[in-house]
């Protein structure tokens, strides 16, 4: 939290009370933009789970019997698009709230909840919310079911799979290496960027000689040298003599 | 001849050449008989060819299944095709407890999710004892440059995975319906199995290499050092000791897969680049992806007919 | 024979042949040297064997990509070698050309050492060499393996068999006729075999040509030829055999065609593998590794020791020179050698998976082996050329078809 400079309120101010309160949610509305983007993450871990937005800490939502929040979310100026959110691929499907309307049910509802193909709303937590990647992915869903595209995964975004804003990132959890180089492996996305992978090639055992081996081999090739020499000496000192 | 000649001897109209015995009226006798002759077999010939609307002809289970009846077919003669050649009557020695059920296994690999991680490699090292220090691994994933299967370029030892600008294949025994090694084994140390895998026999086997000679695919890999595998690592149901000097390759994880299981690299892959299952049941992933996408082979000039495909 | 050689002093009958053991006992020093220098490496070559089988592979150069090694190449150069010798002694009933009778004990006993020595090589490989038996019990028809090792089995005891009946003169000229007969056709069969061990791969490509069979007839029959006037001249110089001057130039002749025929099937599989219309990237890239690779070394050796050695020859004038005829065969023993070796290195340079592999090059173990087995020939035949009636006697030059099969053994010219 960066070091907010707010004016303390010891001294009131010349106005009167109408003015007072405006200048407080002033105050308010510029400590709500400095709280850092860092606490708005969708799961971009290398660890393979998708973790979620802690929603309720900023917006103490409490539900009515309808499942809708009992008092509309406040709405600062930049609305959904405050989570800083990075859309990738995604971002297809239009800019800035847009965008994020597409799949979640808007503000004066619930976003924590995701429209399905039918309209139900799915538990962006709880629910299966493979049916929401259905609405428009609906080939790639009946291979996902039937078990060609993929692994046998909860859902689409289960245990490291895809990513809902990043969906081109697929995770790979590391593994303990082969041959101890070391973890490598993190994120590899529909533009590849390239790692190291788990295993290196096996290089072929090296040809092995036994010492005693070499040492009897030298003292034979010797041996029979010097017996081939000892025939070949006479014959050409003969030539030499000649 | 003058024409002359040929004008004096020809004969009168209505008669035939001195000499000869051979008049108007036995000719036209000699036309009919062979117009009869040629009735006669002309007429059985009609009869016995099949109608041109045959197949409409016999009753087909609705107007669906001629739509499918392609699809069928070609997976039923791949299934036909891939018959036990040279099984001796009982599973290899390692397999005795599992033998082979009425399965027909089959893989498939989608190169468009392989990102060359490797870790199917590094599983099927530890399921199946290949020794640390043996210099080989069952899987070996190749690097191609896209535009073609050119193996020519292919990069085996790539240090960097997940290029873009490159896919990825990865290359095992293809447990082939016509293996040429099996063919070329003079001992039948190797035979298929009635379910499709390939084995090998470690007792038997003489070591000659013969099989390592003819695989297109580079599937067979030579044990010259004694395989060593930690203690801790081993798996019970795999051969170890026995491999010294015998040539091994991958058998779908025999010990898995006749279990209930799928193969080490199936379970490894984390993108789910490889499929393994049952032609048999239609509804096995590899029997719908054989169905539904385009499923090319490697090297398939070679006709050795390998039972692992590549979508994607 | 006749009584009266039986009763020479170290003449030994023994299956028929008399063994002159007591030429032994006459040879001199230096004779005893070079026996026993060979004995040493036939010695040290066991020695590497035993090696092997304790070690285990680790110790041969061989590696997954380049499966086969020395062995192999020596056993296509000693099998190929066998040919040449039969081919000659075969052609000397077959078709008549007698000039070459006096060289045939010598070209057969050549021929099996030679096949013998190769089997042994390909045993060495085998670390467990007891499991051939499943040869007999189970072959597979399918596997030329079991072909080319039969063949090769089978062949080395007809050329003993056939020495025999040339040496015991059993069965005169009718039964030598009959075994050439059989042991022509079934060298040609032997060489198909072994070239039909490469030959029969999809799996590698520069080896999977029709044409494997004729270039190893042709290279089989050179060689042997060559191989076959050296240790002629070698008889001769240290009085084994005598032989004419005109039969050593009627037999470079017949190597001068053959060697031409050799280069020529050559050339025509290099024109295969690089011409546009039938150059594939499979062939092109593996036999660009013997042109200018890491084989060039060994491979164009082969067509410049081989050219050299067919330029020697091609000219009528000087083809009687014996250093001429010598330099020639030498030249192209040496050439078939590294043929032999780059042949299966072509198997191998670049693998199925297109992967580039290492060059083989032997190791310790695998060196020594195959200069035992080289001994082991070698002290076969030196032996043998003491203790063997290798001279074909004069009588035999005449022997007309008249003679009564079966008929009394001809008379020793000694």
């Amino acid at each position: 939290m960066g070091a907010t400079r707010v004016r303390s309120a010891a001294r009131p101010p010349r106005g009167g009370p109408v003015k007072r309160l405006v200048l407080l949610l002033a105050a308010a509305a510029f400590a709500a933009l400095l709280l850092p983007a860092a606490t708005a993450f969708a799961g971009t871990a290398s660890t393979g789970t998708l973790l979620f937005y802690p929603c309720t800490q900023c917006h103490p939502v409490s539900l009515d019997a309808a499942g809708k929040p009992s008092h509309p979310l406040p709405i600062t100026f930049k609305g959904f698009e405050g989570h800083g959110i990075k859309l990738e691929a995604h971002d297809v499907l239009g800019t800035g709230e847009k965008a994020c309307l597409v799949c979640h049910d808007d503000a004066e509802h619930n976003p924590g909840l995701l429209h399905a193909v039918d309209g139900t709303l799915i538990d962006v937590k709880t629910g299966d919310i493979a049916k929401l990647c259905q609405k428009c992915h609906f080939q790639k869903y009946n291979e996902f079911v039937e078990g060609t595209h993929g692994k046998h995964m909860a859902s689409c975004v289960a245990a490291g799979c895809h990513d809902p804003h990043t969906p081109n990132y697929i995770y790979i959890s590391p593994l303990k290496p082969f041959f101890g180089t070391g973890i490598q492996v993190k994120a590899v996305g529909l533009r590849r960027a390239p790692f190291t992978p788990v295993m290196p090639i096996p290089v072929q055992p090296p040809t092995t000689n036994p010492q005693w081996f070499v040492i009897a081999s030298i003292v034979g090739m010797v041996v029979a040298i010097l017996i081939f020499g000892g025939l070949a000496a006479p014959a050409l000192l003969e030539r030499l003599k000649r | 001849m003058s024409e002359d000649k040929l004008r004096d001897e020809r004969p009168e109209n209505g008669t035939a050449p001195e000499g000869t015995t051979y008049s108007r009226r036995s000719f036209l006798q000699g036309i009919g008989v062979a117009a009869g002759v040629v009735a006669a077999g002309v007429i059985p010939a009609v009869l016995t060819a099949p109608p041109a609307s045959a197949e409409e002809a016999t009753p087909t289970a609705g107007a669906a299944a001629s739509a499918t009846d392609g699809e069928e077919d070609f997976i039923a003669s791949i299934i036909a095709d891939d018959k036990p050649l040279n099984y001796p009557g009982r599973p290899v020695y390692y397999a005795k407890d599992f033998p082979a059920g009425k399965q027909k296994w089959a893989m498939v690999i989608d190169t468009k999710a392989c990102v060359g991680c490797r870790k199917c490699v590094y599983a099927c090292v530890k399921e199946n004892n290949i020794g640390r220090n043996s210099g080989f691994t069952f899987i070996q994933v190749l690097e191609m440059e896209p535009g073609g299967v050119d193996l020519e370029s292919a990069v085996l030892d790539y240090k960097e995975a997940g290029r873009p600008d490159k896919w990825y294949m990865p290359v095992q025994c293809m447990q082939c319906a016509n293996p040429p090694c099996v063919n070329g084994c003079p001992v039948k140390a190797t035979w298929k199995e009635p379910d499709g895998i390939v084995v090998i026999d470690y007792d038997k086997c003489i070591g000659c290499r013969n099989c390592m000679i003819t695989c297109p695919y580079g599937a067979r890999h030579f044990n010259w050092v004694h395989p060593q595998v930690p203690a801790d690592e081993r798996n019970p149901l795999v051969p170890v000791e026995e491999k010294a000097w015998t040539p091994e390759k991958c058998t779908f994880c025999i010990q898995r897969t006749r279990n209930g299981k799928t193969t080490a690299c199936v379970e490894a892959c984390p993108v789910g680049a490889r499929k393994f299952g049952d032609l048999n049941d239609e509804n096995s992933e590899v029997a719908i992806l054989l169905k539904t996408r385009h499923a090319w082979r490697l090297k398939e000039e070679d006709s050795t007919e390998p039972m692992i495909w590549y979508v994607g | 024979m006749t009584d009266a050689k039986t009763s020479q002093p170290g003449i030994k009958r023994f299956i028929g042949i008399d063994w002159n053991i007591g030429a032994l006992k006459t040879a001199g020093s230096r004779y005893w040297a070079f026996v026993t220098a060979v004995s040493i490496l036939v010695l040290v070559g066991v020695l590497a064997w035993v090696m092997v089988l304790t070690e285990g592979g680790a110790v041969m150069a061989q590696r997954d990509g380049f499966t086969w090694g020395f062995w192999f190449s020596n056993y296509m150069f000693y099998v190929g070698l066998a040919a040449g010798g039969l081919v000659v002694y075969a052609s000397v009933h077959l078709f008549g050309a007698e000039q070459f009778k006096p060289l045939s004990r010598l070209a057969v006993l050549l021929a099996g050492v030679l096949t013998m020595a190769a089997l042994l090589g390909d045993l060495t490989d085998l670390v467990r060499v007891w499991r051939i038996y499943w040869f007999v019990v189970t072959p597979n028809p399918t596997a030329i393996f079991v072909y080319t090792g039969s063949a090769a089995g089978i062949y080395m005891l007809l050329c003993f068999v056939d020495l025999w009946v040339l040496i015991t003169g059993k069965g005169g000229e009718k039964l030598a006729f009959t075994m050439t007969l059989i042991a022509l056709p079934f060298a040609i069969y032997l060489h198909t075999t072994t070239a039909f061990v490469l030959a029969l791969n999809k799996s590698r490509e520069l080896w999977n040509s029709a044409v494997m069979v004729p270039i190893f007839l042709t290279s089989a029959v050179a060689s042997g030829v060559a191989l076959l006037l050296i240790v002629a001249y070698i008889m001769q110089r240290f009085n084994v055999l005598k032989f004419k001057s005109s039969m050593f130039r009627s037999l470079s002749t017949l190597l001068a065609t053959v060697m031409i025929l050799d280069l020529f099937l050559l050339i025509v599989e290099i024109a295969f593998v690089y011409w546009p219309t039938s150059a594939k990237a499979g062939h092109t890239l593996r036999f660009t590794e013997f042109l200018t690779g890491p084989y060039a070394w060994i491979f164009l050796p082969v067509l410049i020791l081989g050219g050299t050695a067919f330029a020697l020859l091609s000219r009528r004038k000087t083809r009687h020179i014996p250093a001429v005829q010598i330099t020639a065969s030498a030249l192209y023993v040496v050439a078939i050698f590294f043929k032999r070796y780059t042949l299966m290195s072509m198997g191998f340079a670049i693998g199925p998976l297109g992967q580039t592999q290492a060059p083989y090059l032997p190791s310790l173990a695998e060196g020594l082996i195959a200069l035992g087995l080289l001994s082991l020939g070698v002290l076969f035949v030196t032996l043998g050329a003491k203790v063997l009636p290798l001279e074909v006697p004069e009588d035999e030059h005449h022997a007309a078809h008249t003679l009564p099969a079966g008929a009394a053994e001809p008379e020793v010219a000694q």
